[in-house]
């Protein structure tokens, strides 16, 4: 009988059946799924050889099957999925244990932080490390430390944490196979002592490039868009707050500190196009008060409390009759994406020129 | 970008909308939705402008306005009613010689020889500053730009899908709308637009439209006691004298925004 041939991981590309190959098991996670038959689980994870990693899904799965052991796995198959090639292990799908073990060329793909998205989340990124917070938590009875950062590249930021692994403040760093996860709809890193670091030189300017509406598809810190406000939330305007938990208050006390007087403040949300697409903006008084000028003493006057009308004619003279560039951060939330501004200005000759230099690079 | 309802506004300058004389529908009855669909590829039942508000008449419960761009201009007719008080009010905020943002649905007719009509009935009326009228300007000819090559490789490419319009740097938006009026508009010259996409960044008027504008004018001058001259015959009157299209609605765009021509009825012109 002829011997099967063993296909390299590199080699498998599309759809193919009864595929033979020698592999690593790099990771087992087990889901479980409600089906018509009932509750099931089936696993999924990663294997890899000398020539790439790839991701797999496992409908059947030996027990005997551990991480970090290699096997000769015959009759699996790979699918096309999501754009991406995947192996999957069935019934028919047969393990043999090998007693060796093989290196594995590990190959993350390189996104932009803006691109970053959860059908990739080993990835490899780009960016100038920044804003070090160091965290002691204890494990097992020892006591550990975790340290976040932020990220950032030309195109946005992310925050990172990092299990144990200190990087340089102020540097530009290359991490290859940082797991991306999102939580309260941002996205974040998570560096392990698996993943490579690497300094780099790299050139990133104070500010993020523009970018355009259409071209934010997922969460990303620190931004830059432009564009008209199109329509503005009926609910902008001033806003009372708690001095003590600075909640927004409706009634006219806080729930919580009802001895506490109540603190003016200024919202605004508020829909902004720039002709590819539009995003859903909110902003608290930070980045409106130049805008406005609206200033804090005017807020803080006990004499003459603000007037509602006065700061909602104001916050319409800002937003509604200029284009405007702005920064912040955007989140996923139940209505799809919204930014949250940081910095928001009105468009001059000279933020013109450089929109318009951008837009003429795209066709030369 | 997101699962949203919001029907978007395009961002097209006035010759391109002048220049649509195709709808595309969708659903029935009472939830039947008629988009325009222009040569350049936008389809939409919304759009939004920048430009100089050139007359405004108020005649009972309707305003019709009419705003120049670069390229020429948009009719905008007003309905007063109960609910859209908040449009009349910011209307009545604008005159005529402001740089303004209007942002409307647009409606549809057709002359009996089949010529279709736009008219925009706005939601958003402000004024704004001339950044903001160049930023949209500039905004309006990069979209512009990105369609028409989409459009040449559309034409190109016969069997061009919108997988494959997207494989080549397309939004699935554009790669949709440029395939559906190359159905309607394959004769279209897309040079024309072209021109527009090209040389509208510039504020000043081209050399061709400077040269022009003292004939144009003078032409127009001609038909005063007849009440006015109509579009087309200026058209048809400089074509003879090897003059394009584009460098016609230029000239006659200077005229307007600088007060030496008005227009009596639709598209049809006198001097001031």
């Amino acid at each position: 009988m002829p011997e099967e041939k063993l296909l390299k991981i590199s080699d498998i590309k599309g759809d193919i059946l009864d595929l033979n190959i020698k592999a690593k098991i790099l990771s087992i996670s087990a889901k479980e799924t409600e089906t018509s038959r009932g509750k099931t689980t089936y696993h999924y994870g990663l294997i890899g050889d000398d020539t790439g990693v790839i991701s797999y899904t496992a409908w059947a799965l030996p027990s005997t099957v551990r991480e970090k052991d290699v096997y000769e796995i015959k009759r699996c198959y790979s699918k096309t999925y999501k754009d991406k090639v995947r192996i999957y292990f069935d019934q028919k799908t047969e393990f043999k244990f090998l007693s060796e073990e093989i290196d594995v060329k590990r190959n993350y793909r390189y996104y932009s932080i803006k691109d970053l998205n959860m059908n990739d989340k080993f990835v490899a990124v780009e960016g100038m490390v920044r804003d070090e917070k160091v965290k002691e938590y204890e494990k097992d009875g020892e006591k550990r430390k975790i340290y976040q950062y932020t990220l950032r590249d030309q195109t946005g930021s992310i925050g990172v944490s990092s299990f144990g692994v200190q990087l340089k403040e102020g540097k530009a760093v290359r991490l290859e196979g940082a797991r991306l996860d999102e939580f309260n709809g941002y996205y974040r890193l998570n560096i392990s002592d698996k993943t490579g670091i690497e300094y780099v030189s790299l050139n990133i300017g104070n500010e993020p490039d523009f970018t355009y509406i259409k071209d934010i598809r997922n969460p990303v810190g620190d931004v830059m868009i432009s564009g008209f406000v199109i329509s503005m939330g009926e609910k902008s305007g001033l806003i009372t707050r708690c001095p003590e938990c600075r909640k927004k208050i409706d009634d006219i006390r806080c729930p919580d500190h009802p001895e506490s007087p109540v603190e003016y403040d200024i919202f605004a949300y508020f829909t902004v196009d720039d002709g590819t697409d539009y995003i859903q903006v909110s902003s608290g008084y930070g980045p409106l008060k130049a805008l406005t000028g609206i200033e804090e003493d005017y807020l803080k006057n006990t004499n003459r409390p603000p007037l509602r009308k006065e700061v909602r004619e104001k916050l319409d003279r800002a937003l509604m009759h200029s284009a405007l560039y702005l920064r912040g951060n955007v989140r996923q939330n139940t209505q799809g994406l919204s930014m949250k501004a940081t910095d928001i200005n009105r468009i001059d000759k000279e933020t013109l020129g450089k929109i318009t230099k951008i837009q003429e690079e795209e066709f030369i | 970008m997101n699962d949203r309802k919001r029907e978007p506004a395009r961002w097209i300058f006035s010759s391109e909308l002048r220049d649509c004389n195709s709808t595309v529908s969708e659903g029935e009855g009472d939830f039947r939705k008629e988009f325009f669909l222009t040569p350049g590829g936008s389809m939409g039942r919304r759009v939004l402008f920048c430009g100089k508000l050139n007359a405004k008449t108020e005649d009972g419960d309707m305003t019709k306005m009419t705003v120049a761009d670069p390229t020429g201009a948009f009719y905008v007719t007003f309905f007063s009613k109960d609910f859209n008080q908040h449009v009349k009010e910011e209307i009545s905020g604008v005159q005529a010689g402001d740089e303004v943002l209007i942002m409307g649905r647009t409606s549809y007719f057709r002359t009996d020889e089949g010529k279709m009509y736009v008219n925009i009935n706005p939601e958003t009326v402000r004024k704004v500053s001339s950044e903001s009228v160049d930023y949209w300007t500039r905004r309006t000819a990069f979209l512009l730009r990105r369609r028409i090559l989409a459009i040449r490789e559309a034409r190109n490419n016969p069997e061009a899908s919108i997988e494959s319009l997207v494989g080549k740097g397309f939004t699935e938006d554009e790669a949709s709308g440029v395939l559906e009026s190359q159905k309607v508009y394959q004769a279209y010259d897309i040079q024309k637009l072209e021109e527009i996409a090209m040389t509208v960044n510039s504020a000043r008027p081209s050399e061709n439209a400077m040269k022009l504008k003292d004939d144009v004018a003078g032409y127009i001058r001609k038909f005063d006691p007849l009440g006015g001259v109509s579009y087309n015959d200026i058209l048809t009157e400089f074509r003879k004298k090897g003059s394009s299209d584009s460098d016609i609605d230029e000239v006659i765009n200077v005229l307007w925004g600088d007060g030496e021509i008005f227009e009596v009825e639709k598209r049809k012109f006198k001097s001031a």
